[in-house]
């Protein structure tokens, strides 16, 4: 509980840990803003308002102490009629004695049901002896409890408890009543939850139960309320914020390993598809490359069996359909002319043209009246020379019509050997791969191709015809085989590639989540620290009086608390008692007795109700001495008695050994006591000591009217022989105390002792010595002392006729005497 | 001799006090009891010594209960000497006892009743 906000606190210390500008410390102090808001900012969203400036170290407030005025209880345990425990609202001890049934315990456990709606003594036991007894047997009315409270600086208070249904302990309702009559269910206050951490009852059973509980309990009863939970809650929500963010990576961690399995299988049914062990082996690296896996799922066509599918689709055989159709008609007719052409150009092939022209121009020099060539007598005259020029002129256009069909020829064969290539790579691959068409393609290809020698015209013209046909057909198969297979790969690898590339966009994210789950983790172990840095601070002034707190309750034990360890995380907390007997280390639990277990318990939880920032000014302790031996009790009343000094300790004791303790140690106390009478009558009477008492009660007896003549005269003077008793063992068991005669040595010598014996161990320090008793009880200031004694002793046998009233008077003067006598 | 000298009377208040709805919650009532039942208890026994064997009278009384042993049946005289014990023991002030309770009061007075039947039982024999 801190009156500085957490955010605050953590910052201050990032802040003196120079650590505020760590990365992590945004995540501490979005933590310190709530669930949502460190949810949000872990998602990449607003960062947490950092505080501006340190504020001064964190300081734990002291919460104003409410402290009980009266605990009334009605119908309910050993209690009938309403009976009510007035009480001094404030620090102080208040022991309540009475034996066991008076009724005192119903007063314990009255408060404790009035605040908690169940009794820690029977809610362990789950009996169904709580759920028949809770009721008063003799009530007629319902049960009721009321307690009246004062809260300092605020007023009155009053808490009451009802029951819906008088027979069912769990229809309990309690309500606050404040100063304004205004009435506020128990559990909409404060104290519902402060009830759990500073919880202020004590019962025997609890203490006797607390330790054998185990080391988990006690620390988690040791630790509660101090203040630590806002810590707590941070490092919780850090911690939890880190497994989400641990989660978001391992399930894409375990998606990329099913993804890549995946891939595996269909690499195996589809081996044609090499995308598949590709992606396979990037999703089965540790570091895995996301743009290269992003890649290979967004963009769809350009890897390389896409690309040769792609080529296939396109493949185009080197002629098409109507041009190997005309062409070997085109190649013959191309022929038929050559020839043609050959036979019209004959003269130019074998010179002939040039004879001619040297003809001519022989002939021009001089006119030829025969041929010079053969000799024949035919003159080469004007009629010849215009005949030959004109053939001439002919076999020169025969020439070059020869020499352009010679082109023609040659360009034609050209264009077609151009036509005969090889098959192109990827049909060459998907042949290789098996790919049927493709094989079949190659081979038309091939026997088309394997041409490139030819150069005859009608040797061509009969190869394209016979090559064509197949060369197309095959090739047109492919493109549809490749078309189809297009398709078909797409049916496969496209679901999957989508389901890649979701995992790609989530490991992204994942990626980022990592990175923030390392800064989580750094922010949670370094509050934890914080944690145990901070509860070992509180926990060391719980601690110390913890173990100041048994070593004054088990003064004369040889069983020592040396320390208290806190140690473990998580569910093996504990808390580890380091207890030495004679100076040696032994198990805490092995070595206690009940009534050191009880003590040791006490001495755990005690500091717990001085902690500052409780609520409750009080405490309620019942049955604290059960199985403790005399010295324990005195050290008992002094660790009381130091609480008290803080707190309203109240008391609920059968054993008068811790009144007498408070008395005799002259600790500050107020005593009540608790009768009970037939049908539940509870009656409560201030607790005085008992000379006192039994002197009051010989008064009461003497102004009872309803008693008979005579009988005040045979309880009198018992009652006042019992007073002079009592003041004779006050004086001497504060003496031989005082001058340090152990507890059980000191009760050993008055138990069962008489008036006589106690009044020669007083004055001869011996019990039987009663020689020269009288000459001494004369020396007394009180008038007439033996006469006094004797006639108790008497009376308290035979009864007395004399004054009573002087009878006690007298001797109450004589029990002051007593009590101021040094014994002997 | 007044009425209050009488065993039976005695044990008639004491029953008073452990009935009576005002007396029964005085702090002091149970405490009270013990000293009238144990002085009843004392009066039966000095009266049937001196009834019976005058010299008896002056021993203690301890010893006048253990010689009643020899008077009554023997579970008879147990029971009264352990009640009176009982009794004085409560009669005495003891280091951190409480007083007695209602319940424990009410024992006592029923079984000095049954002491001082057998007393008058045994008084009638040795007449």
């Amino acid at each position: 509980m801190t009156a500085v906000p957490i955010q605050d606190v953590l910052f201050d210390r990032l802040v003196a840990q120079g650590r505020a500008d760590d990365p992590f410390a945004l995540y501490v102090l979005a933590a310190c803003e709530g669930p949502d808001a460190l949810a949000a900012f872990a998602a990449g969203g607003a960062a947490p308002t950092r505080p501006t400036t340190p504020t001064a170290d964190a300081e734990r407030a002291a919460v104003p102490p409410t402290y009980l005025a009266s605990i009334q209880v009605r119908a309910f345990r050993g209690i009938g009629d309403e009976s009510s425990l007035a009480l001094a609202p404030g620090p102080g001890v208040t022991l309540i004695v009475g034996r066991n049934g008076s009724g005192k315990s119903s007063f314990a456990e009255g408060a404790e049901v009035a605040f908690t709606g169940t009794s820690a003594r029977w809610a362990d036991k789950g009996s169904t002896e709580w759920l028949k007894g809770w009721r008063n047997v003799h009530a007629a009315t319902p049960p009721r409890l009321v307690i009246e409270l004062v809260q300092q600086g605020v007023g009155q208070t009053r808490l009451e408890r009802t029951w819906k249904d008088p027979l069912d302990v769990k229809s309990g309702q309690a309500q606050i009543i404040d100063r304004q009559k205004r009435k506020l269910p128990l559990t909409s206050t404060q104290w519902a939850g402060e009830l759990e951490l500073y919880r202020p009852f004590l019962s025997y059973s609890e203490l006797g139960g607390m330790l054998a509980a185990g080391p988990t309990r006690i620390y988690q009863a040791l630790l509660a309320g101090l203040g630590l939970d806002d810590y707590v809650r941070v490092r919780d929500l850090l911690a939890s914020a880190e497994g989400d963010q641990g989660r978001l990576w391992d399930v894409s961690r375990k998606s990329a390993g099913v993804l890549g399995d995946h891939a595996r299988a269909m690499a195996g049914v589809h081996p044609e598809e090499p995308r598949f062990p590709t992606v396979a082996t990037l999703l089965e690296k540790t570091k895995r490359d996301l743009d290269a896996i992003g890649a290979m799922v967004t963009s769809s066509g350009d890897d390389a069996r896409s690309g040769q599918l792609e080529a296939l689709t396109r493949l185009e055989a080197p002629i098409d359909e109507a041009r190997s159709q005309a062409l070997p008609a085109d190649l013959r007719a191309l022929a038929a002319r050559q020839r043609e052409m050959r036979v019209r150009s004959e003269g130019v092939l074998h010179g002939l043209s040039k004879l001619l022209r040297e003809a001519l121009a022989v002939v021009d020099v001089a006119p030829q009246d025969h041929c010079p060539v053969c000799g024949s007598d035919r003159p080469l005259d004007a009629a010849w020379q215009t005949a030959t020029r004109t053939r001439l002129t002919e076999m020169d256009d025969a020439a070059r019509t020869a020499r352009e069909l010679e082109e023609q020829v040659r360009a034609t064969i050209r264009d077609l050997r151009a036509r005969f290539v090889p098959p192109p790579a990827p049909l060459l691959q998907a042949a290789a791969e098996g790919v049927e068409s493709a094989g079949a393609a190659v081979t038309a290809w091939q026997a088309w191709s394997a041409a490139t020698a030819l150069t005859d015209l009608e040797a061509l013209a009969d190869h394209v015809q016979q090559h064509a046909p197949a060369l197309l057909a095959r090739s047109a198969e492919v493109t549809i085989w490749a078309v189809n297979e297009t398709a078909r790969r797409d049916v496969v690898w496209q679901p999957f590639a989508l389901e890649v590339a979701r995992w790609v966009s989530e490991a992204r994210v994942a990626t980022a989540a990592r990175d923030v789950e390392k800064l989580l983790k750094e922010a949670k172990l370094w509050v934890a620290a914080t944690i145990d840095v901070e509860r070992e601070a509180r926990f060391a002034p719980v601690k110390a009086q913890a173990i100041r707190f048994w070593n004054t309750i088990a003064q004369a034990s040889n069983v020592r608390l040396q320390d208290i360890e806190l140690t473990g995380h998580g569910n093996a907390k504990r808390v580890s008692l380091k207890v030495t007997v004679d100076d040696k280390d032994a198990p805490a639990l092995g070595v206690l007795s009940q009534g050191e277990i009880n003590a040791m318990t006490l001495s755990l939880f005690l500091p717990r109700v001085l902690l500052d920032a409780t609520p409750f000014g009080f405490v309620l302790v019942d049955d604290p001495v059960q199985a403790m031996d005399e010295v324990r009790v005195d050290g008992l009343a002094q660790v009381l008695a130091e609480v008290g000094a803080y707190r309203q300790v109240v008391v609920f004791t059968h054993d008068a050994r811790l009144p007498e303790a408070f008395e005799r140690l002259a600790l500050p106390h107020a005593k009540r006591k608790v009768t009970r009478g037939i049908g539940s009558a509870v009656a409560i009477s201030p607790l005085i000591g008992p000379w006192e008492q039994r002197l009051k009660d010989a008064t009461d007896v003497t102004l009872t009217p309803a008693l008979p003549e005579g009988i005040a005269g045979r309880v009198v003077p018992g009652f006042c022989r019992q007073a002079l008793e009592a003041a004779c063992t006050d004086a001497l068991r504060r003496h031989w105390l005082q001058r340090g005669d152990p507890h059980v040595d000191v009760e050993q010598r008055l138990a069962r002792r008489g008036l006589r014996e106690l009044l020669a161990f007083l004055f001869h320090g011996d019990a039987h010595k009663h020689e020269g008793l009288i000459p001494r009880l004369r020396k007394l200031k009180t008038r007439n002392a033996v006469e006094v004694i004797q006639d108790c002793q008497n009376g308290a046998h035979e009864g007395f006729t004399g004054d009573l009233k002087e009878m006690v008077d007298r001797t109450r003067a004589l029990c002051e005497e007593l009590r101021h006598v040094k014994p002997a | 001799m007044t009425s209050s000298d009488h065993p039976g009377a005695l044990l008639v208040v004491a029953r008073q006090l452990s009935d009576s709805p005002d007396l029964r919650t005085s702090p002091w009532a149970t405490r009270a009891i013990a000293l009238l039942v144990r002085q009843a208890m004392e009066l039966w026994l000095a009266q049937y010594w001196d009834a019976t064997s005058p010299a008896v009278a002056s021993v203690s009384r301890k010893s006048q209960f253990l010689l009643l042993t020899d008077r009554l049946p023997e579970d008879a005289a147990a029971f009264a000497h352990a009640t009176w014990s009982q009794l004085s023991h409560a009669c005495h002030h003891r280091v951190f006892d409480l007083e007695p309770t209602i319940a424990q009061s009410i024992a006592w007075i029923e079984a000095a009743e049954a002491f001082g039947d057998a007393l008058r039982a045994t008084a009638r024999t040795d007449h």
